[in-house]
């Protein structure tokens, strides 16, 4: 959310545009490139063990972080590597087509719930950690809010607003990310594990995993069911990052550290993630559309837009998923430090722990129906 | 002239619209995995 297309005149938007397309294009290309390895591995392979290890998640990661890490990529592929969440973006819209209003507001209200609770638990555990290991204190908020609520967009939402310094906002930035892809390793092999159920596991990895793109991942990495409870529970948090954000914003001008918040609800609605209303717009369109039959025929189109979107929102994610390694570097990660480090493992270390305990005891509400 | 800013969720929200209408108009075929 942090990247803003200008528009100031068509040109202006033609050359924004172009600027993206070499990014943009590596991520396609590595994308496909992941589904294609993934065909030949699978053609070649014949132990079943074997197999249901091969993801094209997984080789779309390493891929992207094979190519990052070892290549200098040229600067071209910059401004569209920076946008990769486009695509993630878009298929979380696409998403949405499969799910019903009405399932949509029951899973929705239980989502919520348990976001309260997960955001609350972290912001109080990271601030009383930061003490603990004396944390500038508004290093310590970032990385509560990113922690507590969505990674780094979160935090690129609330620097301006609690007037970070720059290096507070990378700082915290980069702890979120080491821990991302930590959890890409770390959450897939203790849900198989504890031999969690798909939607479970789901819900664990979009509530306690940082970053969007990452939680997502680290779903699918588990299985497709579960990549799409990741992406609805990711979900309520981002839904809820504007509040929070306002949270800290007024705590800060407050003490005199920042400025005033100026109308709460035009900062609320500036700082509300849109993506999430075109999921809500997509799921009353096709609620509507499936309820409606205007002839057999129209009715079997739809279903078929539905499978469609269904395809598509694999290959966007699939997209996003070369993003996340392509965006991974292990060289800017170790440039963190070990204070925000250690405040960010502890951190996430308590919170996957009590956010698991939390969905395993809340386990029979979650409708399965996604 | 005042600079008018477009997010790119709402870039987001205006090509996974656009996509699915073409998908429903049937001008894009179906989409395989």
């Amino acid at each position: 959310m942090a990247e803003i297309v200008e528009t100031r005149g068509a040109s202006a938007t033609f050359y924004t545009l172009l600027r993206l397309l070499p990014g943009l294009a590596l991520l396609l290309v590595v994308g496909l490139a992941a589904r294609v390895i993934e065909g030949a591995l699978l053609s070649v392979v014949e132990a079943a063990w074997l197999e249901a290890m091969i993801s094209n998640v997984i080789i779309a990661i390493v891929l992207g972080l094979l190519i990052n890490n070892l290549v200098r990529l040229p600067a071209i592929f910059e401004p569209g590597l920076a946008v990769y969440e486009f695509f993630l973006k878009i298929g979380v819209i696409f998403l949405g087509a499969r799910v019903l209003l009405s399932d949509l507001l029951q899973l929705g209200a239980i989502g919520l719930g348990m976001v309260v609770v997960e955001i609350s638990f972290s912001i109080v555990f990271v601030l009383f950690f930061a003490r603990l290991f004396k944390l500038p204190q508004k290093m310590a908020s970032l990385i509560s809010i990113g922690v507590g609520i969505c990674g780094v967009s979160a935090i690129i939402a609330a620097a301006p607003a609690i007037k970070a310094r720059r290096e507070e906002s990378s700082y915290a930035i980069a702890v979120i990310l080491v821990f991302g892809a930590g959890a890409l390793v770390v959450y897939p092999l203790v849900g198989h594990l504890l031999g969690m159920p798909e939607h479970l596991f789901g819900v664990w990895a979009g509530l306690a995993v940082d970053n969007t793109a990452e939680a997502v991942a680290t779903g699918a990495i588990f299985s497709d069911t579960a990549a799409r409870y990741a992406t609805f529970a990711k979900m309520c948090r981002n839904a809820l990052m504007a509040f929070v954000v306002l949270g800290f914003a007024v705590v800060y001008a407050r003490r005199g550290q920042a400025d005033t918040v100026g109308h709460k609800g035009s900062f609320l609605w500036q700082k509300f993630p849109k993506f999430v209303l075109g999921f809500v717009a997509m799921s009353v369109l096709f609620t509507l559309l499936s309820a409606i039959h205007f002839s057999p025929e129209m009715a079997s189109r739809v279903t078929s837009t539905q499978a469609s979107l269904k395809n598509l929102y694999k290959w966007a994610f699939l997209f996003t998923f070369a993003g996340v390694g392509l965006r991974t570097s292990f060289k800017e990660m170790a440039g963190a430090g070990w204070r925000p480090l250690v405040v960010g493992l502890a951190t996430e270390a308590a919170v996957a722990f009590f956010t698991i305990l939390m969905v395993l005891a809340a386990g029979s509400l979650i409708p399965q129906v996604l | 002239m005042k600079k008018r800013e477009i997010s790119l969720d709402w870039w987001a929200v205006m090509v996974a619209f656009s996509v699915t209408l073409l998908v429903l108009m049937q001008v894009i075929p179906q989409v395989k995995w």
